[in-house]
């Protein structure tokens, strides 16, 4: 296995981080001033992009007049975890953590699943047909989600799916996207052990399960990661399709309650702040992962 | 590979019931039972939708009624739309918050990629900071930067006053509130956007810049006459989604101005949503969402031929 595992390394990894050698050909001393001034470019830009952050976080441990104060008051004279608990127990943050939760992973799973199987079809089975059925399937990537959605909302009250979590889940079962992804990817495997199974009578759905899932660990995890974070971070379709507040997830139930609790700000911030946590972890445990996996899944905005 | 190895014996016999020939029947039987499901699933929950929306929106239809009280009206949405000033208005927003988003994210982006390639440490550590505003929930932003914009106590007016500069009301001017809203998508996307870039331009062969260097070029004629026909076919990807993505604007209008000050960042996909279900003429909102469609797909192709011509050129 282990030249295997070597070429998905060389598949899926991209060019290592290195400095331009030419940049290293001028002058010194014009070297030197491009790096001081580089770094300090950096650095404000690094403030400039962690400042509302940090804001955030900690105003969701100030008091109320704390966050309205003029001159601003950086950091609260006394931290109120109870802001936290407040939020979590006695808004709708606490049910929307636990919709959002549940849908997200959901999804999640069964959508790298259908992917992977979708994108191994399409990439090393030989059947007729497969190139234009193919372009059909990718050709629905180009159609943005509110030209679908608007419509689809009609046809989810027609079912009576409104307020239920299949509304949240079967239209994200199988995504043009993640078949494609998996499929380029996939392309670029060796059919040898694929093939040799194959041969040795193994079913489709072992070959899939015992030889095809181990070599593309790498993007389905790329992928994984990526429609978490969708998923997690999306307010346009459950806007449309969940209206009971039982039913609300965490996008929504954030939005409910910059509403209600207009005038208490800091309850705002510790709701905001409590929705990113779980993407943080996320990010701060795979950052390197994520972010070569952003380069990797096409780039989808 | 013990795993899915069979008894020899069996092997043998399955290889002779079947045959290669058999073997390629299996392979096709069950290629064609997994395309069979996801061409179902798309014709129920893209096509079939897809459909509704071009029928529907040459109809007069609520949404509400039963689908056969839909009464065919021809173009007359269409018209409709072309002729109300509110549609255009929001168009107009559209193209003003993508152009500005556009130039705020490419360009920052790609000077932040330029810079971070080029210096010599924490490259890693400006790659995972540039990033972070990008994966976190676009609603929790929204509602950070309306508060940290409050015309009252909002940090960004002390920012301001801090180096000397008059406060602004941000979100709740008409004259300012596009702005200041495509000010935090910028903010939001400008790493990812140096992260795009930064897998571009690592991908321009060193030999190129060496000739370069060798045939005096300076760094402004290295960039203009190296790296940007290199780049070329990657930056215009980035900019295809980057247009189509802002084209679609919705959850940071949404939340952080609905649409307001006076309808001054009303955009098409807001106006669409308001169209159908507070207004209820949900066939004029699925007439807004083709013709945002067109709209999209012509640039995009627009985009592509300027591909073509530009690698045409480098011929």
């Amino acid at each position: 296995m282990a030249h295997v595992e070597a070429e998905i390394e060389h598949v899926v990894a991209e060019p290592a981080l290195r400095v331009r050698r030419s940049a290293r050909t001028g002058l010194r001393w014009q070297r030197v001033v491009f790096e001081v001034l580089a770094y300090l470019f950096l650095i404000i830009a690094g403030i400039i992009m962690l400042l509302p952050l940090f804001w955030m976080i900690v105003g969701g441990f100030k008091s109320e007049w704390e966050v309205t104060a003029v001159p601003a008051v950086w950091l609260p004279s006394q931290w109120r975890w109870d802001n936290y608990v407040y939020v979590m127990t006695q808004s709708l943050i606490g049910t929307g953590y636990k919709n959002s939760l549940i849908l997200v992973t959901i999804v999640t799973v069964i959508q790298v699943v259908t992917s992977v199987v979708g994108g191994y079809v399409f990439a090393k089975l030989r059947f007729p047909g497969r190139e234009v059925l193919f372009i059909g399937v990718i050709s629905t990537l180009m159609l943005p989600g509110f030209l679908i959605q608007i419509p689809l909302f009609v046809m989810m009250a027609k079912v009576e799916w409104l307020n239920t979590y299949q509304a949240m889940i079967v239209p994200f079962l199988l995504t043009p996207f993640g078949i494609f992804m998996m499929r380029q990817f996939m392309t670029g495997l060796p059919t040898e052990y694929i093939d040799s199974a194959r041969m040795d009578g193994a079913s489709e759905s072992s070959v899939i399960w015992r030889i095809v899932f181990p070599l593309v660990k790498e993007p389905a995890a790329a992928l994984a990661i990526f429609v978490f974070i969708q998923h997690w971070n999306e307010l346009f379709w459950p806007l449309l399709v969940l209206r009971q507040r039982d039913m609300f997830t965490l996008p929504l139930a954030l939005f409910a309650l910059s509403g209600d609790y207009n005038q208490v700000f800091s309850l705002v911030l510790a709701g905001a702040t409590l929705a990113i946590i779980p993407v943080v972890i996320i990010y701060a445990v795979l950052q390197e992962h994520i972010i070569r996996g952003v380069t990797l899944t096409g780039l989808k905005g | 590979m013990a795993t899915v190895a069979e008894p020899a014996v069996a092997q043998r016999d399955l290889l002779a019931r079947i045959g290669i020939r058999g073997l390629a029947a299996r392979e096709a039987a069950f290629a064609y039972s997994i395309v069979g499901v996801i061409y179902l699933f798309f014709t129920l929950l893209v096509f079939g939708p897809l459909l509704l929306a071009l029928y529907v929106s040459f109809t007069k239809w609520d949404g509400l009624a039963p689908l056969g009280e839909a009464r065919f009206v021809g173009i007359d949405n269409y018209l409709l739309l072309f002729t109300s000033e509110r549609f255009l208005v929001s168009l107009w927003h559209d193209f003003e918050w993508t152009y500005k988003a556009y130039i705020g994210q490419i360009g920052i982006g790609l000077m932040l990629a330029l810079i971070v390639i080029n210096i010599s440490r924490y490259q890693t550590l400006a790659r995972l900071i540039a990033f972070t505003p990008f994966i976190l929930p676009i609603v929790a932003v929204s509602i950070l930067f309306t508060i940290l914009m409050n015309p009252v106590w909002g940090v960004f007016n002390a920012a301001l006053s801090f180096v000397g500069l008059p406060s602004s009301r941000w979100l709740n001017d008409p004259a300012t509130a596009m702005d200041a809203a495509v000010l935090m998508i910028i903010w939001k996307y400008a790493g990812y956007y140096m992260i795009l870039f930064i897998t571009a331009l690592l991908a321009v062969p060193q030999e190129y810049y060496d000739a370069a260097h060798i045939d005096g070029a300076g760094p402004l004629q290295t960039f203009w006459y190296i790296t940007i026909p290199t780049i070329l076919p990657a930056f215009v990807f980035i900019s295809v989604i980057n247009v189509i993505g802002n084209l679609q604007v919705f959850t940071p209008i949404f939340v952080m101005t609905q649409g307001g000050p006076n309808r001054a960042t009303e955009v098409v996909v807001l106006l669409m949503y308001n169209t159908a279900f507070n207004n209820f003429q949900y066939s004029v909102a699925n007439a807004m969402a083709i013709v945002l469609f067109v709209i999209i797909l012509v640039l995009t192709v627009v985009q592509m031929k300027v591909l073509k011509r530009g690698a045409a050129a480098e011929e």
